[in-house]
């Protein structure tokens, strides 16, 4: 890096500092004001005098303050599970040429629509106590521990969420550059020591980016814990009892509740920043690593192991599928043929699908757009005032949709802004719930991409804001395509906060899945959620079948 | 490129025609009603076009489980989006008492009086009612070994083979702890039943999980209300049915006027119809609901109320009591699991 770009990248006054100030202001209205109002009731008394007394309460009640200790216990193995799962198909994605690519990495997203309620409900069916399987294995003299408990909400959440660290290594493994590895190899490295010293540190940010998502989603996870948890609580379903409940329930305490949450969920943030800040690895990718072809025994073993993976973690959208075409009477299914399920939904599935479609995508868009640019200022402009950005970010990752939703109506269903009923408090309560994937999936690609393009495009007199389109941009985006495709399956599939906020006309796919659940036709919510995913996964097929074998990152 | 080029096309296209399907009715006149409801989307998807048809005004619909609805219209409270709520559990709806109008339905002679008690002074309406009941899985407990009584639950034989929905998270839950505790007192002896039974229990995180799981065989009995655990019976499933011998409560469910209501003649209306003859006969015909209604018969093969053991139910000491009983029954879930 030579002075003169040096110089450009010290000019702090450009078009970025205008991009920092709105993203703050957005992030004002749409985040702080209407969330901070919620958690800062967690510090006022009854006479509205300021106080820690929730919080010492909430500590020492031991029925509370356990989920702590459940949650991150539940979120290490999870997060450790996802990535024991996704590294080596990850790998087997971006270095090995192996049949079907293009259906693989399409399917392995797939696990992310787990349709809200029900997926995690098909691994009773199988593993249950009357479980096909339990009472198959049985039959044979064997018995398994049934799916209830800890252990059955890791094995859920880890089939669900292993695509996000699959996803990000995946997309770091294509972004490396040939020649590192080759030189290395050149300089006398045996394979082995290749791996170890350039691949894995070079990769390094990304992993833990991915670990980070797939650590906070099941931090803040409330349905796979409720359903299969048996009574094994964790903080966000104790908030969720304490704030929609139908007695009342206990505004201080799910306020106290969901803080904690916040404050556990920056200080993991605030670790990986210490972790990956240390150490960063830039490149100019010119020439992508072309997958490798080994002998037909390992191919087809490699093959087979990767399928075997994705459909494993498939397991609950098959079941799912399966079921949506047994008979219902009523709330009991029977295994024959039938359309009756599918005929049941047809009332109201055609407009939620609609609903859902174009309430996600355009979140999505939005999402993209100032998640990529708050990533390029988080990475390329560090300073205390990006860093405080960042943390802001994740905040709604930590939050319950409930939350959200509540604060929401709380904050616009008055002047000076009412939103209520209208669609766009849907859409912008999707854009922040989902803008942490974006800046994520933006910043661990920019940690890969060496600055230097750019700083000699801005030396040769480009503007900032054009340069960074027509460079850094450009090279971003496998991340930012990836990024685009988590946040849109993680919108179509949101029913915490959609719950709240829908109305009338703008019901989504999800509101319809969980009416049906709770209502226990099981048999209509099934056909709800296969819709769901059929339309979930045409879209991403095409996308990947577009940008062919130039972003495996595009899942 | 020219994959990009079909995909956006095909992109484009899509957009174009998925929001025909959803055009937004929203014109803001008496002509419609919000309804925020926690009946069965079934029911909903039945009621609502026949309202339409006999009185011409258009019912929008905001479906969720009571809690849920209630949240919201807290949240709203200051400039309130729904008209009425219906179907919700009515111990809740009437410990919400600051967001309901009063209002009394046309037909409020035809509904029985003992379940217009604690319901608010009148601002809750009752609609239908539901006993809480004991359901067993048939092919896991024989009919002779079926638990009679609430007391027969707190035998050790029965330990992790019974379900119970969270008494913090379900209304109809706490209604049965309620009723346990009006049944065997509240007091230490009470309350050690109480514990026997959750010493058993394994805790699930909604009502309708319990005659769901029992159905399917996850669990030999659970403790649930009837409707849903009949809606198994009527669907085949192996299950049977007991009011329990020692008694139980029979709360209705309710409909209330929001206080604040944009549309407060098309409101009053939709009161009046949803527990209209024609309706409520509706409603236990084809959906196994027993109605407040003294015209009304109950449904197919339920039990007549004369025939199970009804015990003196306080609804307003429920309501009022919820925050120490739920936190003592907090209290016996950190001790016992």
């Amino acid at each position: 890096m030579n002075c003169e770009a040096k110089g450009v990248m010290r000019r702090r006054v450009d078009v970025w500092t205008g991009v920092t100030g709105i993203a703050f202001a957005l992030l004002l209205v749409l985040l702080i004001i209407p969330l901070g109002r919620l958690l800062w009731a967690s510090l006022l008394g009854d006479d509205g005098g300021f106080t820690l007394k929730h919080y010492r309460e909430f500590l020492a009640y031991p029925y509370y303050s356990r989920t702590i200790g459940h949650s991150f216990l539940v979120s290490g193995l999870v997060t450790l599970c996802a990535l024991v799962v996704a590294i080596p198909v990850a790998f087997l994605i971006a270095r090995v040429d192996i049949p079907g690519k293009t259906v693989l990495k399409s399917l392995a997203i797939l696990p992310l629509v787990s349709p809200p309620f029900i997926g995690a409900y098909s691994w009773i069916l199988l593993f249950g106590r009357a479980g096909y399987i339990t009472t198959l294995l049985q039959k044979a003299g064997i018995t398994i521990p049934t799916v209830y408990g800890m252990h059955g909400i890791v094995l859920a959440l880890g089939l669900n969420l292993y695509p996000f660290v699959l996803l990000m290594v995946a997309g770091a493994l294509q972004a490396l550059d040939q020649s590192l590895e080759e030189a290395a190899q050149g300089l006398g490295s045996s394979p082995w020591r290749v791996f170890w010293t350039v691949t894995v540190p070079v990769t390094m940010p990304s992993t833990l980016g991915g670990a980070m998502l797939v650590f906070l989603t099941a931090f803040a996870e409330f349905g796979a814990p409720m359903i299969i948890g048996e009574g094994y609580q964790v903080l966000p379903t104790i908030v969720y009892s304490l704030f929609v409940n139908e007695m009342g329930g206990n505004p201080a305490m799910a306020s106290t509740g969901a803080t904690l949450l916040v404050l556990c969920t920056t200080g993991i943030l605030l670790v990986q920043y210490w972790l990956v800040g240390r150490k960063r690895y830039a490149m100019t990718q010119l020439r992508p690593i072309p997958p490798v072809r080994p002998g037909p025994l390992l191919r087809g073993l490699l093959t087979t192991y990767g399928y075997l993976v994705v459909v494993l973690s498939l397991v609950p959208a098959l079941v799912v599928a399966v079921t949506s075409f047994f008979e219902s009477r009523g709330p009991v299914l029977y295994p024959n043929f039938s359309l009756g399920n599918y005929q049941e939904v047809l009332f109201n599935v055609p407009r939620a699908i609609a609903n859902s479609f174009v309430l996600s995508t355009a979140s999505t868009l939005l999402d993209v757009v100032l998640g990529t640019l708050i990533a390029y200022l988080v990475v390329r402009r560090r300073s205390a005032i990006t860093a405080a950005l960042d943390s802001c970010v994740m905040i709604p990752y930590a939050i319950p949709g409930t939350v959200v939703g509540v604060a929401y109506i709380v904050a616009f269903n008055k002047p000076p802004i009412v939103l209520t009923g209208t669609f766009l408090i849907l859409l912008l309560a999707y854009f922040i719930r989902r803008l942490p994937y974006s800046v994520r999936a933006g910043s661990a690609i920019l940690h890969q991409i060496d600055p230097s393009v750019e700083e000699a495009s801005i030396s040769l007199g480009v503007s900032p804001l054009r340069s960074f389109a027509k460079v850094t941009a450009r090279l971003m985006l496998p991340g930012i395509v990836s990024g685009g495709i988590l946040t849109w399956v993680q919108t179509i599939t949101e029913i915490s906060a959609t719950i709240f906020l829908y109305f009338g006309a703008w019901s989504t796919i999800t509101v319809v899945i969980y009416r049906q659940v709770s209502s226990s036709n099981f048999g209509s919510a099934a056909a709800a959620s296969t819709i769901l995913l059929v339309a979930v996964f045409i879209p991403i097929l095409l996308v990947n079948w577009a940008m062919g074998e130039r972003a495996v990152t595009a899942v | 490129m020219k994959r990009w080029w079909w995909c956006g096309v095909l992109g484009m296209v899509a957009l174009a025609i998925l929001p025909l399907g959803s055009s937004v009715t929203a014109a803001d006149h008496e002509g419609q009603v919000v309804v925020y409801t926690a009946a069965q989307s079934t029911i909903v998807q039945a009621i609502g076009p026949m309202f339409e048809k006999r009185t011409g005004i258009k019912a929008q619909f905001v479906e969720a489980g009571t809690g849920e609805v209630l949240k919201r219209a807290q949240a709203e409270k200051e400039n309130p989006l729904g008209d009425v709520f219906w179907a919700l559990a009515a111990e809740p709806l009437a410990a919400n008492a600051d967001l309901l109008e009063p209002y009394t339905v046309a037909e409020d002679a035809k509904i029985n009086a003992i379940y217009k008690k604690g319901m608010a002074g009148g601002r809750v309406q009752p609609n239908n009612v539901t006993p809480m009941v004991i359901v067993y899985n048939k092919k896991l407990v024989s009919d002779a070994e079926a638990p009679k009584t609430w007391k027969a639950l707190a035998d050790p034989k029965w330990k992790d083979k019974i379900a119970y929905a969270a008494a913090d998270k379900s209304g109809s839950s706490y209604t049965i702890l309620a009723t346990l505790l009006t049944i065997f007192g509240d007091n230490d002896a009470g309350w050690k039943v109480v514990e026997d039974i959750m010493k058993n229990a394994k805790i699930l995180p909604s009502s309708s999980r319990v005659p769901k799981g029992v159905a399917d065989g996850e669990y030999h009995a659970g403790l649930t209300y009837e409707d849903a655990a009949m809606r198994q019976v009527a669907g085949g499933a192996p299950v049977g049915v007991i009011y329990p011998q020692d008694g139980t409560s029979v709360p209705p469910d309710g409909n209330a006027l929001i206080k604040g209501a944009k549309h407060p003649k098309a409101a009053k209306m939709f009161l009046d119809y949803a527990v209209s003859k024609e309706v409520m006969d509706l409603l236990a015909e084809k959906f196994s609901l027993r109605s407040a209604r003294t015209d009304v018969n109950p449904p197919q093969g339920f039990v007549p109320l004369s025939e199970i053991k009804a015990v003196a139910y306080d609804m307003e000491w429920a309501g009022k009591n919820y925050t120490p009983l739920v936190k003592k029954w907090q209290d016996i879930i950190v001790r016992v699991k």
